[in-house]
């Protein structure tokens, strides 16, 4: 048998008669080893340990499952053991936790929510009957923010996992032209729908068309196609601003104009380049010319 | 399966199963010597005496002892 063995060390004159009591008490010795003069060692299995108490001999240590086994099954450690073994089986038997696998944070406190009312802590394990009416149950009531429901217990918890809806809005097709709104020079087309009929670096005027809703296919028949998109031109600006000559100091005058200048510019554009045309004194007064290159998208629809 | 290394020499009750660096012997009766160097033991109505060298007991059962070393000499008187 070699589930397990006691290790034990003697120290004995007459290993003889030693030998002849272990034979009289049926004991098993394995392995006598002499350590030193008059030492021995050896090994005996767990099983004959009552013959062990009988000869008066100590153990040493032990090895083996078995030593480990009876360890275990000894008190205290007896009802740490059965607290342990309860504890995997009951544990499994109560829903303590939930699990939300999903996206969207609103949906996740509504679900939390909802299962905190309908299973409370330490509920019974559910039933696949019950699974499938929680499944019915959330399916219904998050119709609208849930596509996809996954529901299932594992020991004591209930994960759900699920996938947000996909915004299935119509989207209302527009057949409108798009025209330029100011004069300009194109630098940049995003277009997603329509007919594009202008270029790169193109020179184009107030009212020009940008983008058609007219197609011709190569069959020679024209075609109507929704149009949406944005193109950016560089548009010019010139702005003129003038105050009294003995409002400021000398120092301040073009800073205060250049900025009463700067703050009047549209907001929806980016800044290309500035430029300074004049800045003199006509009839007493602190005249500033600027000149401004705006990258802006000039397509508006034709009303 | 036959083992080619070991053979035995039965006599009587009693069983010698002997292999290169081991003896087993059977239906022992009790021990009378153990050194290093020697080991006697008494069986049914012999005395069985082995010489070599570190010879130790692997094995010490109520009926048989399993005995390993270097083996040079076995007695049966």
């Amino acid at each position: 048998m070699k589930l397990g063995y006691d290790y034990i060390v003697i120290e004995t004159n007459q290993l003889v008669s030693f030998l002849k009591e272990v034979k009289t008490n049926h004991l098993s010795i394995i392995n006598l080893k002499q350590i030193d003069q008059d030492i021995y060692s050896f090994y005996t299995p767990i099983y004959q340990r009552y013959i062990i108490k009988k000869l008066n001999l100590k153990i040493t240590k032990s090895i083996g499952i078995l030593h480990y086994l009876l360890l275990v099954l000894r008190l205290p450690h007896i009802f740490f053991t059965i607290a342990f073994v309860a504890s995997l089986i009951i544990y499994p038997c109560f829903i303590y936790n939930y699990k939300i696998a999903g996206t969207n944070t609103k949906v996740n406190k509504e679900l939390k929510i909802y299962l905190e009312k309908n299973i409370p802590y330490l509920h019974t394990s559910l039933t696949y009957e019950e699974l499938n009416q929680l499944y019915d149950h959330i399916k219904d009531k998050f119709s609208k923010e849930i596509d996809y429901l996954n529901i299932y217990q594992n020991g004591g918890i209930i994960h759900i996992e699920y996938t947000n809806a996909v915004n299935n809005k119509k989207q209302t097709l527009d057949y409108n032209d798009y025209v330029a709104k100011k004069d300009g020079i194109i630098c940049k087309v995003d277009v997603k729908k329509g007919n594009v009929v202008v270029r790169l670096n193109q020179y184009v005027k107030k009212g020009d068309l940008l983008i058609s809703h007219l197609i011709e296919g190569t069959d020679q028949k024209t075609k109507i196609i929704p149009t949406s998109g944005e193109i950016y031109a560089y548009t010019y600006y010139r702005y003129k601003l003038s105050i009294d000559k003995n409002n400021l100091s000398k120092e301040d005058n073009f800073e205060y104009l250049l900025f009463q200048i700067r703050s009047k510019l549209p907001k929806n554009v980016k800044i290309d380049k500035e430029k300074v045309i004049s800045y003199d004194i006509i009839d007493k007064k602190l005249v500033l010319e600027m000149q401004y290159v705006f990258i802006e998208n000039i397509a508006v629809k034709e009303k | 399966m036959k083992k080619l290394s070991l053979s035995y020499i039965r006599k009587g009750g009693n069983m010698l199963y002997i292999q290169k660096n081991k003896i087993l012997i059977k239906h022992y009766q009790n021990v009378m010597t153990l050194k290093e160097n020697l080991f006697e033991c008494t069986l049914d109505k012999q005395i069985i005496s082995i010489s070599g060298n570190h010879i130790e007991i692997r094995y010490y059962g109520t009926d048989e002892i399993l005995l390993y070393g270097q083996f040079t000499q076995i007695k049966m008187t």
